[in-house]
């Protein structure tokens, strides 16, 4: 469960990106965050997801107030999530399998048990036969997809997604959406944070609102 | 327990890779730290085969007292009785100017030139061990016999191994104002390295990050590359030196057989050949560390400006 209570971000210059949100999330949701662009999506994921701190007020995330977390704690709660960043942050150094090898690596899995968890995250999006290949060798769905198996291959509770669909047709982002539902069906908590609203009105999720860094919904 | 050596051994693959991946920037880096501590090992290795010969040469101190020419035999009994009941003096030996002549014939190949001389120019003398070895006690006995009559000079032969000793001591200074000043060296090497590395990884350094990467994670591999770099460069050093030695023993073999001795240089023991490579991995892995340090601080400073992308 990650709940929200009066969560304000102020950004160095005056900048209010979050005004007094209050809000919760409970596990296995769906919950699409909307809003224009500026309205303070982004801001909402990454202070759930512990990248950024809030100025005022509290996040529970499973029970950790994310805002009184000590720096050496955060890495691990981030492991907790699955993050699908808008510029996707692929490794272009590396193939698709060492791009999804990166979570875990980082949490130190035993080296055959991670190749076969690799290879089902890309099998689920569709990329088992490009393991080989390198990010710039892919289409931009492909790309997107890759980043998605990035962030499911080490089996995270909550799955955040910022504009998933950013620069996808109609028909990837379709696809894309019955990806993300296909997680939430076997209980990860799906976070998405888009401006696209046909993409969001399809899977009738929970929808929020943000209009100018307030609740609008 | 086996997730922490996971963690380590992958770090130490990912670096050997990170070796082969850049060969010839690699063997440039560890040319120049194995030449900058080549230079010092070797003044060292030096400086050893110095000590080495300059003990094998000087067993005991003793002195030589030098009479007058025109002392007479029993002038000389008189000087060799006193002398032998110094109580600083354990042992006077006599050589007569003959016997000294003599010796000079046998011993120097100079057969000719002593043969042509109208008289012999050699004092009759004294070759005395004294009791104390210390470097004041043989001062006061060379100066207190020197002042007897019909002695015209005490020698004290040990004193130009004091002086080589002497010199040694600061030959060892340098050597060791040398090896400070290329460990120096071997960090900023090793600090330039590790920086080029970061901002080229910079993006994956960051992407680890926001997934959850812990801060010792993200500095292993930079510290292994460090280290290894290091080790690597020390390897290079003693391999430097080794050939060094092998060339000039080389040389010197052809040297000293025409003088009839031989003379062969040492290279580094075991212990100090390990002590290098320790010292040149410990000096990489510090200069990465000190790396490290500076740029993830700065690229963790980056996180909490404003930034559009999640």
């Amino acid at each position: 469960m990650i709940s929200f209570s009066q969560v304000t971000k102020r950004y160095a210059g005056g900048l209010e990106a979050l005004r007094g949100i209050t809000l919760t999330i409970e596990n296995g949701e769906m919950v699409f965050i909307t809003g224009h662009s500026g309205a303070g999506k982004s801001t909402l994921l990454k202070i759930a997801a512990a990248i950024e701190r809030p100025s005022s007020g509290s996040v529970i995330v499973n029970g950790q107030n994310i805002a009184a977390l000590r720096p050496r704690a955060v890495p691990f709660l981030r492991r907790k999530f699955g993050l699908v960043f808008q510029d996707q942050k692929l490794l272009f150094d590396r193939t698709a399998f060492d791009n999804v090898m990166l979570p875990l690596a980082i949490t130190g899995f035993e080296r055959r048990e991670a190749a076969r968890r690799v290879r089902a995250a890309l099998d689920k999006v569709g990329l088992l036969a490009k393991e080989q290949s390198f990010p710039v060798t892919l289409s931009g769905g492909e790309q997107q997809r890759l980043a998605i198996a990035r962030a499911i291959v080490h089996r995270p509770a909550i799955l955040v997604a910022d504009e998933p669909t950013g620069n996808l047709d109609t028909a990837h982002a379709l696809e894309l959406g019955e990806l993300f539902r296909s997680f939430n069906q076997v209980g990860v908590t799906v976070i998405i944070a888009t401006h696209d609203e046909a993409f969001a009105a399809r899977l009738k999720p929970r929808l929020v609102l943000l209009r100018e860094g307030k609740l609008a919904a | 327990m086996r997730a922490w050596l996971w963690h380590h051994l992958d770090a130490l693959r990912m670096t050997a890779a990170r070796f082969a991946r850049t060969p010839v920037a690699t063997l440039l880096n560890v040319g120049v730290i194995g030449i900058a501590l080549a230079l010092p090992t070797g003044l060292y290795v030096a400086l050893v085969n110095l000590q080495g010969f300059a003990h094998s040469l000087v067993s005991d101190p003793q002195l030589s007292v030098f009479l007058a020419l025109d002392a007479s035999r029993a002038e000389a009994g008189r000087i060799g009785a006193r002398l032998r009941q110094h109580p600083g003096v354990r042992e006077a030996r006599y050589v007569p100017r003959d016997q000294a002549l003599k010796e000079l014939k046998a011993s120097t190949g100079l057969a000719d030139v002593v043969e042509s001389l109208p008289q012999n120019p050699l004092p009759d003398a004294f070759v005395v061990l004294p009791r104390d070895a210390q470097p004041q006690a043989l001062e006061a006995l060379r100066d207190e016999v020197s002042r007897w009559p019909k002695v015209t000079h005490v020698q004290l032969d040990a004193a130009w191994a004091r002086r080589l000793e002497a010199g040694l001591r600061l030959a060892r200074l340098a050597a060791g104002l040398l090896a400070t000043l290329f460990a120096f060296a071997l960090v900023a090497v090793t600090f330039n390295t590790i920086r080029l590395q970061i901002l080229t990884r910079r993006e994956e350094i960051e992407v680890s990050k926001l997934i959850g990467a812990t801060d010792p994670f993200i500095r292993r591999p930079f510290l292994y590359y460090g280290a290894l770099q290091g080790l690597a460069g020390g390897v290079a050093a003693w391999a430097i030196v080794w050939a060094g030695v092998k060339l000039l023993n080389g040389a010197l073999s052809e040297l000293t057989q025409l003088y009839a001795t031989r003379i062969e240089l040492q290279h580094l023991g075991p212990e100090d050949s390990l002590s290098l490579l320790a010292f040149s991995a410990g000096l990489g892995w510090f200069g990465s560390w000190l790396s490290v340090s500076q740029h993830l601080a700065r690229i963790e400073l980056g996180r909490e400006l404003p930034n559009p992308l999640i």
